[in-house]
């Protein structure tokens, strides 16, 4: 994936498949720990837990042997760039994924169009609640669908009036959180931030 | 944009969507967003979608988002379906071609599904008809012999 938000719409993929009713997304970056860290959590039916052990792992993409590749591709980006994957599963009760990447670390892809990934996860599926929580220093920013969706009467928020509000809205969120990486088509980390590392 | 009174003006306008996407043209844009799928832009693809949709402030029509169909070298798919009509799938959607789709056969006000543009987009469950009408064809020739 060229962007960690395209894993991140990856993983939250694998939430709706496994019928959550609400996924939380957190992206926190910490420049003292030198990290850059996302968690996709759900309350959806949880992996079987060979299919949890393998993901990190290996690639088995037979049916009923815990999916495609995503995971694995997440923690092949985690490990090139000097982080870690963690999955912790419960039957019935839901999944959690958290990636840690490092900040400064020239292999990790950049964050990229977060708020695309955000809009487009809302507006397609009009039953999920999906939940943003971005943290970064002293900034934060949170979005919550179910409560755009309450602000304008429980209209769907992929009407020609609402998709252009909730992206503007996100826009302005993560680009104020991440003022270096939230940008659309932005390349992530800027010279800047590379040379003060190396 | 994100002011309160704004909000109102958002809010009234946006609950006529749920009326019109339950009447009798209401369509289903269905976006193929699996590993394959994100991996060969389909972001991208399902993002020039939403985007065209509300530029020509097309109602009727839902957009969602669905897991791997299994036929990965053709991602990103984009399946279409009018209410009542079997699906059309088309294959390999890059944003300029989504638009297209828009304009060609969604946008009901200002049809252009004659433009040169929406006679080039071929979707794909045509060409999977053909093939298995060849392979029907040359089953028959084989059973002839």
């Amino acid at each position: 994936m060229r962007e960690i938000s395209l894993h991140i719409l990856d993983i939250a993929t694998n939430s709706l498949r496994a019928k959550a009713s609400r996924i939380r997304i957190s992206v926190n970056i910490d420049e003292a720990a030198d990290a850059l860290t996302f968690e996709v959590c759900d309350d959806g039916e949880g992996m079987p837990p060979l299919a949890a052990r393998l993901a990190s792992g290996h690639l088995d993409p037979r049916p009923g042997h815990g999916g495609g590749s995503g995971l694995g591709l997440l923690a092949s980006a985690c490990e090139r760039a000097g982080g870690w994957l963690d999955i912790w599963t419960v039957k019935g009760e839901g999944t959690g994924v958290k990636a840690r990447f490092g900040l400064h670390c020239p292999d990790r892809a950049p964050l990229g169009a977060l708020a695309d990934t955000v809009a487009n996860l809302s507006a397609a599926n009009p039953g999920v609640q999906i939940v943003l929580n971005l943290r970064a220093g002293p900034r934060s920013f949170d979005f919550d669908s179910r409560e755009a969706k309450a602000a304008l009467g429980g209209a769907p928020l992929s009407s020609p009036v609402a998709f252009p509000w909730m992206r503007r809205l996100l826009d302005d969120g993560v680009t104020a959180t991440f003022p270096l990486e939230g940008v659309p088509g932005h390349p992530g980390h800027t010279l800047a931030t590379r040379q003060t590392t190396q | 944009m994100t002011t309160l009174e704004d909000l109102k003006r958002v809010r009234e306008e946006a609950l006529k969507a749920m009326s019109v996407r339950l009447g009798p043209h209401a369509v289903t844009v269905t976006v193929g967003m699996g590993t394959c799928g994100i991996a060969a832009g389909a972001r991208e693809t399902m993002s020039a979608l939403l985007d065209e949709l509300c530029r020509r402030e097309i109602w009727e029509v839902t957009v969602l988002q669905t897991g791997c169909r299994g036929m990965c070298a053709e991602e990103p798919l984009v399946e279409v379906e009018f209410k009542g009509r079997p699906p059309v799938l088309y294959g390999q959607v890059t944003p300029e071609m989504a638009r297209q789709i828009v304009a060609g056969t969604l946008d009901r006000k200002n049809n252009s599904a004659s433009t040169p543009e929406a006679a080039r987009l071929r979707p794909i469950s045509l060409k999977l008809a053909e093939a298995l009408e060849t392979d029907h064809d040359l089953n028959n020739g084989q059973g002839k012999d």
